[in-house]
This record gives structure tokens, sequence and C-alpha cells, in this order.
């Protein structure tokens, strides 16, 4: 691409639309001038009656058209103003980036002082776009001076650090060429448009005792209709003047980065998103601020030449779409890292886990076999379980009464204390050495019964998802601390951590789930298999595992290789779930009724062991779908 | 008073605001420079601040590739005191080139710890390391993209210096051609060293 001829091109093309602008406000001048007059003179044909103009006829027809185009444009322009830059990326859901807290984000700040260098722009303030997963990002404010840039999450997350340079780039080329204030101006001129055709339809309409005035009722269609041609006039000229100006941007990214790489990869993996309905923006109210943002959605009135156009134009032939997998942090193009592979959460869990730093890098050691309930050595020491239920009702009164989050953080960090283990216990103490009476809150947790005790953690977090986000993240590295802290993890506090992570993530809307099968047969082999992984982990928990394993899936992958029975490690587990939560809501409870039932089959006599119904319960609660009541009935849920 | 008199105070008058005017047009544009090259300057100063806690953090994995780590820290003081000296003088063209050339070794040095860096696995994933490299990759950028910028204003400081008229007040005031940086829209010149783990 040569820019500068690029950037001469877009910069004539404005002036060129910009003139037409000039040319549509006189020609609806002179339509409403000539209509009216037209008007005038065919009432006088009908009624034989010579009319003279009435004084000043065609001076006040063009006074009024120019005060409500130019006097309504002002107004609409000072209310675009007062928003602000800022204002408008707070409105859209975005976080001000002050100081980075990972890796990503201080890339992200860094890139934005590059580019206000290379431009020699002042540094534009920094907005991310927690929710959003799409890769986009949009330029708002007045001035340069009050400018800021807001970026998705999926942008940090997918883009390598050159395209995200490319995207930033783009965005410092619209508040270069004052796109911003450009766009304002003419969507308040096409709000003035808006305001002719709005008159004629007031003149029309009957007034409070019900009467039409004569001349509202011969004047009113002349400027319902001249209002309506010229709005939809100045809607298809703005349209095209922001693809002018996307154009300029995408040149002015080229100039400022000497490269084309960097956007022509945005754009390969915004096309691809396209292409898989992935560039959906969950928050970002995108029609709205459509001529801001790096792609908008495409109609007859779109304010983006198509993607294709626009890689071409950069690369002078036509190019591919380009996948847009998430990267590993810091990771660059196609070099796999094993150890850093970020584990794939539903959006809302990553867009905490993101800000909070627990996404990145499977936090947890992987558990041994050793470490399964039954072999484990420390697992194995009982719990002194010489409570009753006296105890038990009293504990959970008090537990009801929690007072403060201190109390509550420390009650939660007690329920995941491994039993018997001293080390887990000492870190126990450790988090909650504030509190005065930790040890109270403790001692009732340990006298809470299996019956109880996941209710109560269902019901404790519950509460702490209010607090605020750093609470949350807070909470989450205390936990984990505690958790690990005797240097392995039982398979259940995995479930345990998981389930954590997604209560405590904020709360997001699920993917939407295809329809279509009925039968967990009838899904993808791909879809099979990672249920069998999923299933193979519970069968560490639950009893004859094996046995019960071959029992679930052999139905469901008949004629196919069964998988061996092996537990998955962290980031296996995860994708497994991951799985699991996208399967059709109607299908969840029957792999849930399944587990269930086939669960009940393989036990030993007597009633389901804990750690089994335990397994179970956190499984379901994971993908979301209530208990069969086999299970149900080993729990009291928790009230209050 | 004659005509002549007139003309020629006319004239003179006219002489005196032009010369004003071009003088001031090329102190400003070396101004520009100065600016430009202040900006580069805080980047590199950054970027000499950073390379010895990247050597530090690699010392820690890679103890004994001695001799590239010292070599690193040598080229990056040469270069810091070609810094110095261009500071002082930003439009005179032999410091500029010199601390060019030294650049240029300091970059080399960079290059050959990087290919270090790649042999070590764990050094690759120390978390410092990578926030270092981060933030060595963006001052680098930084520094081309000032680089840009400083070309941009020497060539229109030059191409003022150089035309005639002005080239008269230049060389009678002493505005001496300023050197460019070398070769910033080169690819090769651009990316200097790679930093990506």
């Amino acid at each position: 691409m040569r820019f500068r001829q690029a950037q001469d091109d877009a910069r004539r093309a404005t002036q060129r639309l910009l003139a037409l602008f000039v040319l549509l406000l006189a020609a609806l001048v002179v339509a409403v001038n000539a209509l009216l007059y037209g008007v005038w003179r065919g009432l006088g044909w009908l009624l034989h009656w010579e009319l003279p103009l009435p004084p000043l006829f065609f001076e006040t027809n063009t006074l009024v058209v120019l005060m409500f185009v130019l006097g309504g444009a002002l107004v609409e322009l000072g209310r675009l103003r007062s928003g602000g830059g800022r204002h408008v990326a707070q409105w859209a859901g975005g976080r001000e980036l002050l100081d980075a807290r990972h890796l990503s984000e201080r890339r992200l700040l860094n890139i934005v002082d590059e580019m206000a260098i290379a431009s020699s722009l002042p540094r534009p303030a920094v907005f991310v776009l927690d929710r959003e997963d799409a890769i986009n990002a949009f330029a708002a404010g007045w001035t340069a001076d009050d400018a800021v840039v807001a970026v998705t999450q999926g942008a940090l997350e997918r883009l390598t650090r050159d395209e995200l340079q490319g995207l930033v780039a783009h965005e410092f080329g619209h508040i270069h060429g004052d796109d911003l204030r450009l766009n304002m101006q003419l969507l308040a001129l096409v709000w003035g448009l808006s305001l002719v055709h709005g008159y004629g339809h007031k003149l029309l309409e009957a007034d409070e005792a019900g009467r039409r005035s004569a001349f509202g009722m011969l004047v009113g269609p002349v400027f319902v209709a001249a209002g309506l041609l010229g709005w939809l006039a100045g809607q298809l000229l703005q349209a095209a003047v922001s693809r002018q100006r996307e154009l300029l941007a995408d040149a002015c990214a080229v100039q400022f980065t000497r490269s084309r790489e960097g956007l022509g990869g945005v754009l390969r993996k915004v096309w691809h998103q396209a292409g898989r309905h992935e560039d959906r923006l969950v928050r970002v109210p995108a029609r709205l601020l459509a001529a801001m943002l790096l792609q908008a959605p495409a109609d007859w009135l779109a304010t983006h030449p198509p993607l294709a156009e626009r890689l071409r134009r950069l690369y002078g032939r036509p190019v591919e779409p380009l996948p847009a997998p998430r990267l590993a942090e810091g990771q660059e193009a196609d070099e796999p890292r094993r150890d850093l592979t970020p584990v794939r959460m539903p959006a809302g869990a990553m867009a905490m886990a993101a800000s909070a730093g627990v996404a990145y890098a499977a936090p947890m050691p992987s558990p041994s076999p050793a470490a399964s309930p039954a072999s484990a050595p420390e697992a194995a020491i009982p719990e002194p379980s010489a409570t009753t239920e006296q105890d038990e009702r009293d504990a959970l009164a008090r537990l009801a009464r929690l007072n403060g989050p201190g109390e509550l953080r420390a009650a939660l960090l007690a329920l995941l204390l491994t039993p018997g283990s001293r080390r887990e216990r000492r870190a126990w103490q450790e988090e909650t050495s504030g509190l005065s009476n930790a040890r109270t809150v403790r001692e009732d947790v340990r006298k809470l019964g299996p019956a109880v005790r996941l209710p109560w953690l269902d019901q404790l977090l519950g509460r702490l998802a209010r607090a605020p986000l750093p609470d949350r993240q807070a909470f989450m590295a205390s936990a984990r601390r505690v958790m690990t802290a005797d240097g392995q993890i039982r398979p259940i506090d995995r479930l345990v951590w998981l389930l954590m992570r997604q209560r405590l993530a904020d709360a997001t809307s699920s993917p939407p789930a295809a329809a279509g099968h009925h039968d967990i047969a009838e899904t993808s082999l791909h879809t099979r298999r990672e249920i069998a992984r999923f299933t193979a982990f519970l069968a560490r928990l639950v009893p004859d595992g094996e046995a019960w394993y071959v029992s679930v899936m052999q139905p469901w992958l008949a004629g196919e290789a069964l998988p061996p029975c092996e537990a998955p490690d962290g980031d296996g587990l995860v994708h497994a779930l991951q799985e699991l939560q996208s399967l059709p809501w109607m299908l969840r409870p029957v792999l849930v009724r399944t587990w269930t039932d086939a669960a009940l089959r393989h036990k030993p006599p007597g009633p389901l062991p804990n750690d089994a119904c335990d397994a179970l319960r956190l499984a379901a609660r994971l993908i979301d779908t209530p208990l069969p009541p086999e299970l149900a009935r080993h729990y009291v849920e928790a009230t209050g | 008073m004659s005509t002549v008199q007139v003309v020629s105070v006319v004239v003179l008058a006219v002489l005196v605001f032009w010369g004003v005017g071009a003088y001031n047009r090329l102190v400003r544009l070396r101004n520009v420079i100065g600016n430009a090259f202040a900006q580069i300057d805080v980047q590199l100063k950054r970027r000499y601040d950073l390379i010895p806690n990247l050597v530090e953090v690699a010392r820690k994995y890679a103890a004994h590739e001695r001799e590239t780590l010292e070599s690193v820290i040598a080229a990056r003081n040469q270069a810091k005191s070609a810094a110095d000296a261009a500071r002082a003088r930003p439009a005179a063209a032999g410091a500029v080139t010199s601390l060019a050339v030294a650049e240029q070794a300091l970059t080399g040095a960079m290059g050959r710890l990087m290919v270090v860096v790649e042999a070590y696995p764990e050094l690759k994933a120390d978390q410092n390391l990578r926030e270092l490299a981060e933030e060595l990759t963006s001052t680098e950028n930084k520094i081309g993209f000032a680089r840009q910028v400083f070309n941009d204003a020497t060539l229109d400081y030059n191409n003022a210096a150089q035309q005639f008229p002005t080239n008269l007040m230049a060389s009678m005031f002493g505005f001496r051609e300023a050197a460019m940086l070398q070769s910033t829209t080169a690819d090769v010149e651009r990316a200097p060293v790679k930093v990506q783990l």
C-alpha cells in the first residue's frame, strides 16, 4: 500500500462528499421552495383565483429549513460533545487501564505509548472492554486531548503484538484525522435533516381539539417528502464519509507502523470471526458506535468498507481470512507453549480471570495418582467426628449470621480445608490472621456434616459473588494458597476450584447452545470424547470407577473405540468441562441422570459414598443442571 | 528623500524581514530535531537501564555464558557514552554517526544474548525476563518510531537550510547540515532486536 497516496485519495474523497452535503442542503432548500410554490400555484388554479405570492415567501421557506437543519444540528452537537470520550467508553462497558495488572495489559499500554510517539499525538486514555470476545476497538473523544482508545478483551487475547499495534495504530489514525469530530458533526447534521421531516409530520397531525389546519394539510406533505429524501441522502452521505475515513485510518496505520502486516493480520482475523459469527459485541452498542469501531456490521448504510476490500487495498491483492485462536500470554505466532496455554473458560470467567491473573497457566499442580482419597495418607486420617446434630444446627445458625466480608472469607476458606491436613490449616490461619473470631468460624465449619457442606459452599459463594471484583480476586488467591498448601490437590478440590471460579466470575450470558440433538449418542465424536474425559475424571471419585465409566460411556460410544479411563490433566479437564457446558440444555440433565443411575448401580450396598455424591453434585452445578432426586436426597440445602 | 533612498529603505526592510523570518524558521526546525532527539534519548536511556536488568536475570540461569553477557554490558556502556556525546550537540553530524555505530554494536550483542536465551527454557519462561522482554521490545519500538519522526524533522531542516536563498542565511549563522539516523524505514533496522519469547 502506498499510504501517502491512499491518504490523499481518502482525503479528497471526503472533501467531495462534504461538498455533496452542502449541495444536499441547497437542494433541500430549493426543493421545499419549489414544492411550496407549486402548491401555492396549484391552489390558485383549483380555486380559479389569481393568488399573489405572500411577501417574503421564499425567504421564509429558506429560513425555516435552514433553521431546522443547522439549529437542530447545533443543539445535537452540544449534546454529543457533552459526553466526552471517557463517558462513551464507560457507557460501552469499558474499564480504564491506569496501571497494568497483567502482561497483556502492560503490552497494550506500551503499544499505545509507541503509537503516540509515532503519530506525534498526545497519549489517549486506554480502556479495555472486558466482556467482549470479538476482536474490535474504538476511539472516542472530541479532540486529540480528550481522546480515548478502547480495545476488547478478545483483541488482547487473540492478536499478536504486531497485530495489536496495527489495531491501535488504526484508532490513532482516526484521532489523527479528527474523524471523531467530523463524525459527530455529520451525525448532528443528519439529525438536523431528520427534523425537517419531523416538522412535516407535526403539521399533518391534528391538534388537541382534533382539528387539522388547512395550512398544515397543504404544507405538511411537502416537508414530509422533502425532509425524508434529505434525511435518507444525509445518512447515505454520512456512511460514505465514514467509509472513506476508515480507509484513511487504515492508511495512517500503515504510515505510523510502516508495516501492513499488523493491521492486515487484525482484519484477516476479524474476517474469520465474522465468517463464524463470532464478531458480535455483547455490551457495546455497535450501531451507535459504528463509525468509531474498527469494523461494524455491514448493510446498505455500512459505515465501513467490506473487509475484503480493505484488505485488498492494504495488500494490493486478495488475501484469505486468518483463524484467531486465543494466544498464550506473550506468545507470538504458532509457538505452542504447553505450560502457558491459557485455560479456556467461559467468557465471563475469562473476563474475571484474565484481570485476576488466574486464567493463565494451570495454577494447580496435577494431583499424582497417589493423591486419590483412598490412598492419600493425609486424607485418610478422619476428622474427629464427635459432632452431634445439635452442634451442627448451632453451627449453621452462627454461619447464617456471618458478619462482614472477613468472616465470610474465613468460613469459605475453612470449607476448602482438606480434613486432617496440618499444613493447609496453617495456611488458613495465616490467611485469616486478622480476624479475631476466626477460630470459632473454623470450629463451626468443622462441625458441618457432609449433607450441608456443599450446599453451604454454594450459599456462601453466592454471597461472595456480590462482592467487588478485587475482593473476589483476592479470595481466589487466598483459596489457591490454602488448597495447595500441602502440595497436593484432591480430585474433589479440583472440582470445587472450578466451581468457585465459575461462581465468582462476573455473570455472563452463556453461549447459545446448538439445538438439534436429542441424544448424547448423536452429538459429535469430539463432544463424546470430551464427555468421556470428564467422566473419567469423575470415575476417580465414584465407587468402582472403571466399571462405572465403561457403563456410562459404552452406550454413547457404540461402534467407536472407548477411550481408556484416564483422568485428564488440569487443562484437559477444563476443556472437557467447556465442551459439556456448551451442550444443549436438554442434554445436560441426561448426562447427570446417566452418571447418577450408573453410580447407584455400581455402589456397594448402602448409601452412595459422600465423595461420589459430592463429585456428581459439583459436576451438575458446573454444567448448571438440577440434581436428580436420588442425589438431591443426600443434601440439606442452605436457606437464608 | 529621493526615490532612490525610498527604494533602498524598502529593499532593506524587505531583506531584514525575510532574514529574520528565515532565521527563525531555521531555529524552529532545529528545535524540532532537538525535540525529536529528546524522544529518542529518553527511550535510549530507558533501554540502557533495562539491559543490565535483563543480563542479571539471564545470569541466574545461564551463568557460564559470561562472554556473551559481558559483551552486551560492554556494548551498552559504549553506546551510552556515545549517546551522552550526541546529547550535547544533537545537530552535529559526527556525534550522531558515532552513536549510530555504537547502537549497531549493541544491537549485535543483544541479538547474541537472545540466541542464548533461546537455549535455556527455564530462562525463557522466567516471569521477570518476560516482563523485561516486553519492556525492551516496547522501548525498541519507541526508538524506532521516534527515529522516524527525527528523520522527518531532519529532512525538513536540511531542505530548508540547503535551498536558495535560505542557504545564505544558514551559512552565515552556522546552521550546519544535520545527520539522519540510518535507514529507519528498512525492516531490518526497524526491528533491531526481536525480543519475542
